[in-house]
């Protein structure tokens, strides 16, 4: 009887903080990218801080609900003043929705006063995809130690109206608060919403 | 969770077959001179790539009785809108209903799907006209001779390469009136989108899962050789809806290979979903998940 050493329910417990996390609680990949004032940035230049990624698309509805809201400019100057690094990528690819110049980017962040750290242009959808970002908007938090600590959906509210922000749980707020904490995040994981990345082929 | 079921759900589905047809055509064409009795009107505005009608299959309503409404989506080419389970983006539509005392909606029954890929994702959705039958149930007190003004806010997302959130008022002029009921113009519309409703597994079937490295292995046993198989989960993020689906045909069914969703942080206990076999037909599955060795 010794093989049945380990309990179902204790496997199940192990497998469900280990095997399932598939992503989430583990080294975040490296990236070198390039921002809209030409600056390269990469992942392990920032361990030691926390690192915000918001996948955009300023024509999509979802990503404009949040815009038109001032919530993820809130958000932004919130956390970027806490000494987080936030990074906005755009992973449209050229001739598809979202595509942005370096020069209409940065009209655009100074029009709707955003306030990222910078904007990371992904034209040929590398970092999109090394991340597996699906959706506009689409988060990812990295912890200071360089761990993948949250990855999904803004808020629980999946919809494109502006009148549904007051009222949500903003998952990229609460998971920054409460690893700054110390505490285990309690909402790792959600399914993102939105429009799909405009990737290239 | 939706209920499936084919026929007429919760209506006797003899009064509106058993009447006379050649009559029933004639009336229509005379319901129609006459300033149509079923009134709908679409509230979306011209440079929208989607119309969206409330109607209904039967021509009046019989008080204490059961008949099937339908929202009516008819889309420009290229455009979408979303299953319950929208895939890697999107949304499905959700309606307010807005409907005189006593009224009650039941749920959408949803049309099989179909896999809408978009470059690297896959979402789940229907292109083309789509009919999404809501049951209604009228109350006994309904006084016969007037008519119910039914109204549904429907909100919903049409994609194409791009997105448009989209919030349509449809309203519904019914008759309500005693005895059999009769079909109005769209009653083959709901007849052709039954065909497409996903049906009951038969009670001899047995599906079962194994979970395995990052896939889950979907025994389907049908008693005959399936050669084709595709699998639409209810539960969003189950599986990778972007991953080819492996079908390997078995003597008495079919096995598939479905890939994990990164975004699982917890055992899958069942898999419910439907499953399209070969000539479109297509069951709805719920599939005990076990933990196979590792």
């Amino acid at each position: 009887m010794k093989r049945y050493y380990f309990s179902i329910p204790m496997v199940l417990l192990l497998l469900s903080t280990s095997l399932w996390a598939v992503r989430v609680n583990a080294p975040a990949p490296d990236f070198n990218a390039t921002d809209t004032n030409g600056n390269t940035h990469t992942l392990s230049q920032y361990r030691g801080k926390y690192v915000v990624l918001e996948w955009h698309n300023r024509l999509c509805p979802y990503t404009h609900k949040q815009y038109a809201s001032d919530n993820m400019q809130r958000l932004q100057k919130e956390w970027t003043q806490k000494g987080v690094i936030w990074f906005t990528v755009i992973s449209s690819a050229p001739g598809r929705q979202g595509y942005m110049t370096a020069a209409e980017e940065n009209a655009y962040v100074q029009q709707v006063h955003a306030a990222p750290t910078a904007v990371l242009l992904d034209p040929s959808g590398q970092l999109g995809h090394l991340y597996g970002a699906k959706t506009t908007p689409n988060m990812f938090i990295i912890n200071p130690q360089g761990v993948l600590i949250y990855e999904g959906a803004i808020d629980d509210r999946p919809t494109t109206d502006v009148a549904d922000v007051p009222g949500a749980t903003n998952y990229v707020a609460q998971a920054l608060e409460e690893a700054m904490a110390g505490e285990k995040v309690s909402v790792p994981v959600t399914r993102p919403y939105g429009c799909s990345v405009k990737y290239g082929d | 969770m939706t209920h499936y079921r084919d026929g007429f759900p919760h209506c006797d589905a003899d009064v509106v077959a058993g009447v006379n047809w050649i009559s029933m055509s004639f009336l229509l064409v005379l319901l129609a001179i006459g300033a149509s009795s079923v009134h709908s009107f679409g509230a979306a505005s011209p440079p929208v790539p989607v119309k969206a009608e409330l109607v209904s299959e039967a021509s009046a309503g019989n008080p204490g009785r059961s008949l099937s409404l339908g929202l009516w989506f008819e889309m420009n080419e290229g455009w979408h809108i979303y299953w319950l389970n929208p895939g890697d983006s999107g949304e499905p539509p959700r309606v307010e209903w807005h409907l005189p005392e006593g009224f009650q909606a039941g749920t959408i029954q949803w049309p099989t799907p179909h896999r809408i890929a978009d470059h690297t994702l896959v979402d789940y959705g229907y292109e083309g006209n789509v009919l999404l039958i809501v049951p209604i149930h009228l109350p006994a007190t309904l006084r016969s001779g007037g008519a119910a003004r039914l109204e549904a806010t429907v909100k919903y997302l049409v994609c194409r390469d791009i997105c448009i959130p989209e919030t349509a008022n449809l309203t519904l002029s019914l008759p309500i009136r005693k005895g059999g009921m009769t079909a109005s113009k769209w009653r083959s519309q709901f007849i052709r989108t039954r065909a497409r409703l996903p049906r009951h597994a038969p009670a001899s079937w047995k599906a079962t899962a194994v979970e395995e490295r990052n896939q889950f292995i979907l025994t389907l046993r049908t008693g005959a050789t399936e050669r084709e198989a595709v699998f639409f989960p209810f539960e969003v993020d189950q599986i990778k809806n972007a991953a080819p689906q492996q079908a390997v045909p078995l003597q008495d069914g079919v096995r598939l290979s479905l890939q994990m969703s990164d975004l699982l942080l917890k055992p899958v206990s069942r898999l419910r979903g439907v499953v399209v076999l070969g000539d479109q037909k297509a069951f709805v599955l719920d599939a005990p998940v076990s933990h196979g060795a590792r």
